[in-house]
């Protein structure tokens, strides 16, 4: 079923906005060697103490299933994942069993520092993760575009807002839609989701938009080389493309 | 206007290596982590979506649902993490063994979707179900249907990979 309207993607160019809406970006690295996320954040806190002075924060991930009566639920726990953190909070490193997470929030620094940032990461890493490489290298854009007034309608502001059907009004009061693919060229897999939100400090409408873009391979690739950072990159374009074919021109004024 | 968000939720797949069987990521569940309140309003709005929608496909088509934990298995599998793969499978269907639920245990036999699992794996559901051959009526059809996916993956291999699991 699909009810997004459907536009004719062409590449826009490339604009770099005073006021992003980025409120959190994040690069990510499965690697092909084994590695416990406590061993991991362990390696990379003594290298990376100066950057990430802050005590480590560690998340539980827990694993909840609910059958079909509501009484049958279970929750198990998994591996943690253990965050280092800059001193304000806003840069981190998540540490998680066999995978790294570089995570910057909101005010996005700018792409060349974010990048700068992971390249710190990957050249922290102990030897035998960097030479046994990755399976997996991804990037994820979160982006909360805050409409100006409370009856701002959504597909102003955004392209691909759903298509509401005759009969049914016409104004959105809610969505949340997920959209799934991969590109035959490359391979690159894509996960969009938009979703409405509501600001708390200020009880005006957002637009939640995460992208994120990742890329498997099949032969691991080494860490020492920039072969992963050429990739990153070449993902980096391909999300900016895409999220700019999203917006409209009245999205793009909220940002300066 | 209403605050209050209404579910709404357009699911689209596009391409064509995706959906059952091709051994991709479990539709829509992030392998990519995030820390703030955006990504975590996301993670809760497409879980709780997806699995209205399991609830849904099980009412509606009557075909064997797989349980949850085999969404990890598989993502574990996809990650080449066969240990921890193995381990979530390894523990549920022990359980339903110990707890003598041989007919869920063939459900879920049946709801296995093998082109998601390497060759570990295969290998290792036979393996906690052998002891029970004999009262899951479905399992001499896994290993024919396994049989004919390792001649695929590992051809010169299947015999040894089979050895003492038929």
């Amino acid at each position: 079923m699909s009810m997004l309207a459907s536009q004719q993607m062409s590449s826009p160019p490339r604009q770099i906005y005073p006021r992003p809406p980025i409120v959190e970006a994040v690069i990510s690295f499965r690697f092909a060697t084994s590695i416990s996320g406590h061993d991991l954040s362990e390696a990379l806190s003594s290298l990376l103490a100066s950057q990430y002075p802050a005590p480590p924060k560690q998340k539980r991930n827990i694993a909840i299933e609910i059958g079909s009566d509501p009484l049958d639920a279970s929750a198990r726990s998994l591996s943690p994942t253990i965050f280092l953190r800059s001193a304000d909070g806003l840069r981190l490193v998540g540490c998680s069993d066999n995978s790294l997470s570089v995570h910057v929030l909101a005010p996005y620094p700018g792409w060349e520092r974010f990048i700068e940032q992971a390249h710190e990461a990957v050249n922290a890493l102990p030897d035998n993760i960097r030479t046994g490489g990755v399976s997996m290298v991804g990037i994820r854009y979160i982006d909360r575009i805050t409409l100006p007034t409370a009856d701002s309608a959504f597909r102003d502001f955004l392209q691909i807002t759903p298509i509401t059907p005759i009969g049914m009004p016409s104004t959105i009061a809610g969505f949340h839609c997920s959209l799934q693919s991969a590109d035959p060229d490359d391979g690159t897999i894509i996960l969009l989701t938009i979703a409405n939100t509501i600001v708390a400090e200020s009880n005006l409408p957002a637009i939640v938009y995460d992208l994120a873009l990742q890329r498997n391979y099949g032969t691991s690739l080494d860490l020492h080389g920039t072969s992963w950072a050429t990739d990153i990159d070449i993902l980096h374009i391909k999300l900016r493309d895409i999220f700019e074919a999203s917006i409209t021109d009245r999205t793009r004024e909220l940002f300066k | 206007m209403s605050l209050r968000p209404q579910m709404f939720i357009a699911s689209y797949t596009a391409g064509p290596i995706w959906g059952r069987g091709t051994g991709d990521l479990p539709r829509f569940r992030r392998s990519i982590p995030g820390v703030g309140d955006e990504a975590e309003l996301v993670r809760q709005q497409t879980e709780a979506l997806l699995r209205q929608y399991e609830a849904q496909d099980k009412s509606a088509t009557g075909e064997e649902v797989a349980p949850m934990w085999l969404e990890d298995t598989y993502a574990y599998c996809m990650q080449s993490r066969d240990a921890e793969a193995l381990d979530v499978m390894f523990r549920h269907i022990n359980t339903l063994l110990c707890e003598d639920q041989f007919s869920k245990c063939n459900d879920l036999l049946r709801a296995i979707d093998l082109q998601r699992l390497d060759t570990h794996l295969m290998i290792g559901l036979l393996s906690i179900t052998l002891a029970a051959s004999s009262i899951l009526p479905f399992r001499s059809q896994l290993v024919s249907n396994i049989e004919s996916r390792l001649r695929k993956l590992a051809p010169d291999r299947v015999e040894r990979l089979l050895n003492g699991l038929r």
